[in-house]
């Protein structure tokens, strides 16, 4: 009977083998993408916003509350990550527009507000966008119009109506403490649509700030192709060294076991190379993650470590995809549509908050979404005990639909 | 040593792929089994190494279902698959270091059946870097690790050049004298020229054959 180690070690050895060009591979495709990121970062575009959905509005917007309402949409929700919203006349707007400097404009009637506190409702923003921008600017005139209901229609009828019920009672002497009181709980429930953040973590998303969350963002992202790496190892299928290991008494269990494990640490020490390439850059202030006090050495090799959770799910994720496919092309196939898919999904290429409700919902519970709440919470210094836990039982359904894949497998002969 | 096929039966689904396979054999015995591709050869071979479980049946050493008892299967039935079972990367001698233990592939490559086999003359090749050849006789020396007193053997020559095949016969030839049982799964002919018994397996059931060198009688057999 062939030991378990025995497997195992031999597992290892052919991925030590291969370490060294893997690791290659690992720290260039990281380069290029640290490269990118650096120049994307401190390019003037970004630094300008231009990234950004534009959408100029045009028209009256002294009046306090749109005011607010614009205010707490550029500074305070989770959409200011997206959408920026600059005040034009209507002929700049227009101009800016054709020349695609924005992708959208709102013009909003003087009379809007008053409208609205009458209950007439009949003045309308005007929406206007280029034939191509319809898709998008589809979806973002939804959300504005969402956000803009609440902000707008329903908080002010309900703080005049409770300031019509204070006068009436005779509590003038609350009047302004009872309307600040409100306006709190419209900008809760507002901030709150994806019940990511409360009131007292205004600005942030997932607790973060854009550099952090774009961190954890790229990790999650390299976590996920980094599997790509090992195609020409585990990529190719040896059904004839199954048959006998199982002949020799080492299941489909003990086999995917052990070669899980083997894989897991070759993902590690890919890992490792990035983050001991990192810390010089931190270091020496290459790359800046504002706020984040983990850019010391230590700070990177604490966080390295508590990245294990997530480097665990995601390397027995892409193990089960290895079990699954055959060859080599249609492993790195998969991996990728389906890294880019999850990456997408949950947000690591924009905050995930743009997303229809059930999109957001399956974000945050794929294992990639799961990781970037374990990260966020993990970079904020809070307890990332419940995501963690969900990681290490993503990776054990996962390596248990790789045993049953084995086990079928070496069933059918 | 004697061995007895009794009654295994393997269905996938609704496909019966054997009904009722049975025979016996002695020590010192090669038995040829022979059948059309897609026959339930490799089936058959890989039940009996425990690799696949038969629906029914008994696969009985001295009067024991080696079936039912893991340990004494592994300690009896070597087994050499179709393809290589072996690791690309790694050389002719990790591979074997994953079945020997240091000492005993020492004495086997030294004075031992490995030797036979032509194994110390590439010991230190990565297997990517091996003729089909040397590959299966490394296959069969990852099989015999444990001195097998059964070797269930899946098409062990095809594709080998004359050689190769040399060599590897000499070897079948000196572990049936030494009173070891070889159950091969073939379409050689040549291979064939080794067995003291055949087989012929179709549509599920094995049938005795007598091979007296007309290959168009076996093959009018087999169809």
């Amino acid at each position: 009977m062939i030991s378990f180690w025995k497997y195992f070690y031999m597992q290892l050895r052919r991925v030590v083998k291969r370490l060294p060009a893997l690791m290659t591979i690992t720290l260039a495709v990281c380069m290029c993408v640290a490269a990118f990121g650096i120049i994307y970062l401190n390019s003037d575009a970004v630094k300008a916003g231009s990234r950004k959905y534009k959408i100029a509005v045009v028209g009256d917007t002294t009046d306090t509350y749109l005011g607010f309402g614009i205010a707490a949409m550029t500074k305070l929700d989770d959409s200011r990550f997206m959408l920026e919203f600059p005040i034009m006349e209507e002929a700049e707007a227009r101009e800016a527009l054709r020349k695609n400097e924005i992708t959208a404009y709102a013009v909003v009637p003087d009379d809007l507000v008053e409208s609205i506190v009458d209950g007439k409702n009949d003045a309308t923003v005007k929406f206007v966008t280029g034939t191509l921008q319809k898709g998008i600017t589809g979806a973002l005139a939804e959300k504005l119009t969402e956000v803009a209901s609440t902000l707008i229609v329903d908080s002010e009828n309900g703080i005049f109506s409770m300031q019509d019920i204070l006068v009436t009672q005779g509590m003038t002497d609350v009047w302004n403490r009872a309307t600040d009181e409100l306006n709190l709980r419209y900008i809760d429930m507002v901030l709150h649509r994806s019940d990511l953040c409360g009131v007292e973590e205004l600005g942030i998303s997932r607790g973060l700030s854009t550099p952090e969350y774009y961190f954890c963002s790229m990790i999650v992202f390299f976590l996920l192709l980094a599997g790509i790496n090992s195609s020409p190892l585990f990529g190719r299928r040896t059904p004839d060294m199954m048959k006998l290991a199982a002949s020799r008494g080492l299941g489909a269990f003990f086999q995917t076991a052990a070669e899980y494990m083997a894989y897991l640490l070759s993902n590690l020490c890919c890992l490792l190379a990035v983050f001991l390439v990192m810390i010089p850059l931190f270091e020496g202030g290459i790359i800046k993650v504002d706020g984040w006090e983990g850019i010391s050495a230590g700070g990177l090799a604490a966080y390295y470590l508590k990245l294990f959770p997530v480097t665990a799910a995601f390397s027995a994720l892409q193990f089960l995809l290895y079990e699954l496919v055959n060859g080599i092309v249609g492993s790195i196939l998969l991996q990728f549509i389906l890294a880019m898919a999850m990456a997408y999904i949950s947000g690591c290429f924009y905050p995930a908050n743009m997303f229809p409700d059930i999109l957001k919902k399956l974000g945050e519970v794929l294992p990639t979404g799961v990781g970037m709440r374990y990260q966020s919470l993990c970079l904020s210094g809070e307890s990332a005990i419940v995501p963690g836990l969900a990681l290490i039982l993503y990776m054990a359904v996962f390596i248990g639909l790789s045993v049953y894949v084995r086990s079928t497998r070496l069933k059918r002969g | 040593m004697k061995i007895q096929l009794a009654g295994i039966q393997k269905s996938y689904k609704n496909r019966k792929v054997l009904q009722g396979v049975s025979l016996k054999a002695a020590g010192g015995c090669c038995v040829g089994i022979l059948g059309g591709n897609g026959c339930g050869k490799s089936t058959l071979l890989s039940i009996l190494a425990g690799v696949q479980k038969a629906d029914s049946g008994a696969f009985i050493c001295d009067g024991e279902d080696v079936l039912k008892d893991t340990k004494l299967r592994n300690s009896l039935v070597g087994y050499v698959p179709q393809g290589n079972p072996l690791i690309e990367e790694l050389t002719a001698w990790d591979n074997l270091r994953m079945w020997y233990d240091r000492k005993t592939l020492k004495r086997e490559l030294s004075e031992g059946l490995l030797a036979m086999l032509g194994i110390d003359s590439f010991l230190k090749v990565p297997v990517r870097k091996m003729s089909g050849g040397m590959k299966k006789r490394l296959s069969i020396a990852c099989a015999i690790s444990k001195n097998p007193e059964i070797l269930l053997l899946d098409e062990p020559s095809a594709a080998l050049d004359l050689v190769c095949k040399e060599k590897i016969y000499n070897y079948f030839e000196r572990y049936k004298a030494e009173g070891g049982i070889l159950l091969l799964a073939t379409h050689d002919i040549q291979e064939l020229a080794l067995c003291d018994q055949c087989y012929i397996l179709k549509q599920g059931v094995l049938n005795p054959y007598e091979y007296d060198g007309d290959i168009h009688r076996l093959a009018g057999s087999l169809t």
